[in-house]
């Protein structure tokens, strides 16, 4: 059964980088299984990759507000930063389910 | 109520401004608006800032291992009126659990209902802080009972995912992301789509009361609270209460609420017009709102409100207050059936994931039949008669329709649990009858009976009356009793419990002390489809045996009374008679090839009068749960296209596909029809035509029927559809309310209808 996992964005500094992920890294993330982003701080942020800053969601996230579902399809480590303020970065390590046993 | 009441203005602000556009002229007379929304700004001031918590991985309890099943607290009336507080919440020490053979569990932040009594001070039982996802507290009423539910929606909308309507994107969306790319996998449509999640409001399951106003008013949003309830607001509500015991009933409009309430929420959802972010902006302190005008909540209620309507947009609080009719000719044509109905949260486009968090809980409506009942299984003092209410979930967080691999058996579909746990054992003693009042509150799947397993065996012992085994017999369905000649036949009869059925049983333990599996197949019909078997519950039998033991009720004597309002509708009553189709007509999920339609009434029926309905379904792995509110309907004629009678052309009753006047049952009871109100319409069957590989080479008379593939090796199907009849009166309460399939993404997504019962009177002036 798919899990839905919640990265925080947080205000930690008063420096850049302003904002953190937590948890980072994501770890045990399973194909099917659901990421969001709660934005806690009071500015927009805007998780995206390289070259794309809406490959997890369309828009930023606004202040105090959450983000829609990224659902990964490949079993690999993304690694994503805020397009907003390029030095806040994250990784989400995605994993393939075990398989089932033999019957 | 009235259109404009209608559901799903929630929507929205897809990505595109032509889609605005295109709302926009959509809506044209009813300013309805819409949408919008993540206004968490107001939010903050109210809930704790705590970093949010996603899964933490945590051991899975072994299903066999044998947890008691967990008994929900209930509220109960006392003195004519039910009076509760029920309160939306949400909590992060929730047990999620998986099926299959590589279980992940993880405690998660899940949405439920919690409350306690208004009539009684004291705290809410603790076990709704505890980690079990429990339902609901049940509500027990009696027939005639009013119902007052002051309800609150305090949900942090910080730990769920754009669950308020949103400025910046309506539809939730899943993207799947592989490379540098992403691509949202949802074709749907607002208002067809998932979202909203966060906003909710309360549908009284099973009741026969107005659909409007402060009743079982499914077309309300109510928004989560921007604060606590000041004490004015509390005050404002009891004075609310005060006058709806002395009146009785339902207030008719919004201006006969205390003005203090109306000014509340006038305030309120102003304030969330001018808070609320829009497309990652949120507005400056002291203004001016980001939102656009066309999206903000308060013109429309304000609209409603000048034109005699019922406010759609509500802000933190709603007071329920209705009345459970007893039956009495001089006022009312039904009364309220007496049994086990339930709640849930019935918020269009989230439903489902509203009802998969858990956003359910039973509602028993006692009455003469739990006197009759009870007089009969305490008539010997030696006899310990009990009641389990069980409430089957389907717990999730995500409804992903696009996961890779997904459907039964995978790790997509949660398995069904009863009150919150995987296969809870109830403890019987040997002798003992139980009865048993059983709802599926799954947001998706089916539980069809396969019987008692003595555990360790491989074959049920149900199905032998003298088989030492856990038996049954069936008492009533959807809340409405049996009548005794359909009592009868029904031990250990084959139920199908689907999305939003319930049964009563009464549950009879053998002499001897052991441990039985009540397995069941859960899935979304009955043959030919995926589906896995699950231990739904275990019974334990221990103990010391009652003597003498506890017998079925066999004499009709000693059987609940039928009440009148509950006989046969008879044929001639029948004025219209209407058809309808169930479809997935992938993407689509349709009823009569339409979506919903928040801006038209699909059926419009008169006040008072009695129809008949044919209720069909295209689908041959889908058995759609058709359920309609306010009204319950009784099955006169049933057909089921893939029954082994139905496939066998030895069989008289074979269904041949070039024939379709052979399309339909050749058994349907002739009276003692049984009442449902909701009732998985027979899937399809799909036959290949020998005969023709091009369409227009079918036999003419089902070629409506059929279809062809292209190419070489081009085959013709011919869908039979599986169908069945319907008889209901729609009396007593004019007003919208909805038909809808009880799997609840498909209602989500569009198999819906907004229906209205129109008033039998004319205000006729002749100048």
């Amino acid at each position: 059964m798919p899990f839905q996992w919640l990265i925080n964005i947080n205000p930690n500094a008063t420096k850049p980088p302003r904002a953190k992920f937590n948890p980072n890294p994501l770890p045990q993330v399973q194909l099917g299984d659901n990421i969001v982003w709660a934005n806690n701080d009071s500015v927009p942020h805007w998780p995206g990759v390289e070259g794309n800053p809406a490959f997890f969601i369309p828009n930023q996230i606004a202040p105090n507000s959450s983000s829609s579902a990224f659902a990964p399809t490949d079993a690999e480590d993304i690694n994503y930063f805020c397009s907003l303020h390029p030095d806040e970065k994250g990784t989400i390590q995605v994993i393939a389910p075990p398989p089932p046993p033999p019957k | 109520m009235t259109m404009s009441q209608a559901v799903n203005v929630d929507s929205t602000q897809r990505n595109e401004r032509g889609c605005r556009k295109e709302f926009r002229a959509h809506m044209k007379n009813r300013i309805s608006a819409l949408l919008a929304t993540c206004w968490l700004l107001l939010l903050l001031a109210f809930v704790p800032r705590a970093d949010a918590q996603g899964p933490q991985i945590v051991n899975c309890p072994n299903p066999l291992a044998g947890q008691p099943l967990l008994t929900v607290p209930e509220i109960k009336s006392e003195n004519g009126r039910l009076k509760a507080l029920l309160v939306l919440g949400d909590n992060d020490k929730r047990i999620m659990w998986d099926s299959g053979s590589t279980p992940r569990c993880a405690t998660q932040f899940m949405r439920f209902f919690h409350g306690r009594s208004l009539l009684k001070p004291g705290p809410e039982d603790p076990l709704f802080s505890k980690s079990d996802p429990i339902p609901g507290p049940t509500l027990r009423a009696r027939v005639g009972d009013l119902i007052e539910v002051q309800f609150e929606n305090l949900i942090n909308t910080q730990h769920f995912i754009n669950s308020l309507d949103r400025g910046d994107g309506g539809c939730d969306i899943t993207f799947a992301g592989s490379g540098k790319k992403s691509t949202n996998l949802s074709a749907d449509k607002m208002p067809n789509c998932l979202h909203g999640s966060s906003t909710v409001n309360v549908h009284f399951h099973g009741t026969h009361t107005t659909p409007n106003t402060t009743g079982d008013n499914v077309l309300l949003f109510i928004r989560p609270a921007q604060a606590p309830l000041p004490a004015d607001g509390q005050k404002a509500i009891n004075d609310f209460f005060t006058a709806c015991e002395k009146t009785g009933i339902s207030p008719s409009y919004w201006t006969d609420m205390p003005s203090p309430w109306q000014a509340l929420q006038k305030q309120w959802v102003t304030n969330y017009d001018n808070s609320a972010p829009y497309k990652g902006q949120s507005p400056p302190k002291g203004g001016p709102p980001v939102l656009p005008k066309d999206m903000q909540l308060s013109p429309v209620n304000q609209t409603e409100i000048a034109n005699r309507m019922w406010p759609q947009y509500h802000i933190g609080y709603f007071p329920y207050c209705f009345r459970v009719p007893t039956y009495d000719p001089a006022k009312v044509k039904m009364g309220q059936s007496p049994g086990t109905h339930w709640y849930h949260a019935h918020k269009h486009g989230s439903t489902a994931l509203n009802v998969a968090n858990g956003m359910t809980g039973a509602f028993i409506i006692e009455g003469k039949y739990d006197d009759d009942l009870n007089k009969f299984y305490k008539s010997n003092p030696n006899w310990k008669f009990q009641e389990q209410v069980l409430v089957i979930q389907q717990l999730t967080t995500v409804l992903n329709l696009t996961v890779p691999g997904g459907g039964p058996g995978s790790r997509s579909v949660p398995p069904l649990s009863v009150n919150g746990r995987r296969s809870p054992v109830i403890t019987m003693q040997p002798n003992q009858v139980q009865l048993w009042r059983l709802i599926n509150g799954a947001e998706r799947d089916a539980a069809l009976f396969q019987g008692f397993f003595a555990r360790g065996s491989a074959t049920a012992c149900t199905g032998t009356p003298t088989a030492t085994c856990v038996h049954w017999k069936q008492t009533a369905q959807d809340g409405v009793q049996f009548k005794y000649s359909n009592y009868v036949g029904t031990e250990d009869s084959q139920i199908n419990v689907a999305p939003a059925n319930r049964a009563d049983l009464l549950v009879q333990a053998p002499s001897t002390e052991g441990t039985y599996d009540l397995k069941v197949q859960a899935g979304l019909c009955r043959q030919n489809c995926a589906s896995q078997t699950e231990t739904l519950l275990t019974v334990v039998v221990k103990g010391s045996a009652i003597s003498p033991a506890m017998p079925f009720i066999s004499n009709e004597s000693d059987f609940p009374t039928f009440p009148a309002f509950l006989a046969d509708i008879p044929a001639g009553d029948v004025v219209v008679r209407r058809d309808l189709v169930f479809h997935d007509n992938a993407p689509l999920l349709e009823i009569n090839g339409k979506q919903f339609n928040d801006h038209v009434i699909n059926q419009a029926m008169l006040l008072n009068s009695t129809e008949e309905w044919k209720v069909s379904n295209l689908d041959a792995t889908k058995e759609h749960p058709f359920h309609i509110h306010v009204n319950p309907f009784q099955i006169t004629e049933v057909f089921q296209p893939q029954s082994a009678d139905a496939k066998d052309p030895k069989n008289p009753c074979y269904a041949d596909p070039t024939k379709p006047e052979t399309w339909k049952p050749c058994h349907s009871p002739e009276k003692d029809f049984i009442w449902w109100d909701a009732f998985a319409i027979p899937a399809s069957r799909e036959d290949k035509l020998s005969s023709c590989t091009k369409l227009s080479d079918c036999p003419a008379n089902i070629q409506k029927y059929t279809s062809c593939t292209q190419g070489d090796n081009a085959v013709c199907t011919v869908t039979i559809p599986g169908y069945y009849k319907m008889r209901s009166r729609f009396v007593d309460y004019p007003g919208q309310f909805v038909l809808h399939c009880h799997i609840l993404t498909h209602e989500d997504r569009g198999m819906m209808e907004l229906i209205e019962v129109v008033p039998d009177t004319t205000i006729y002036a002749h100048h």
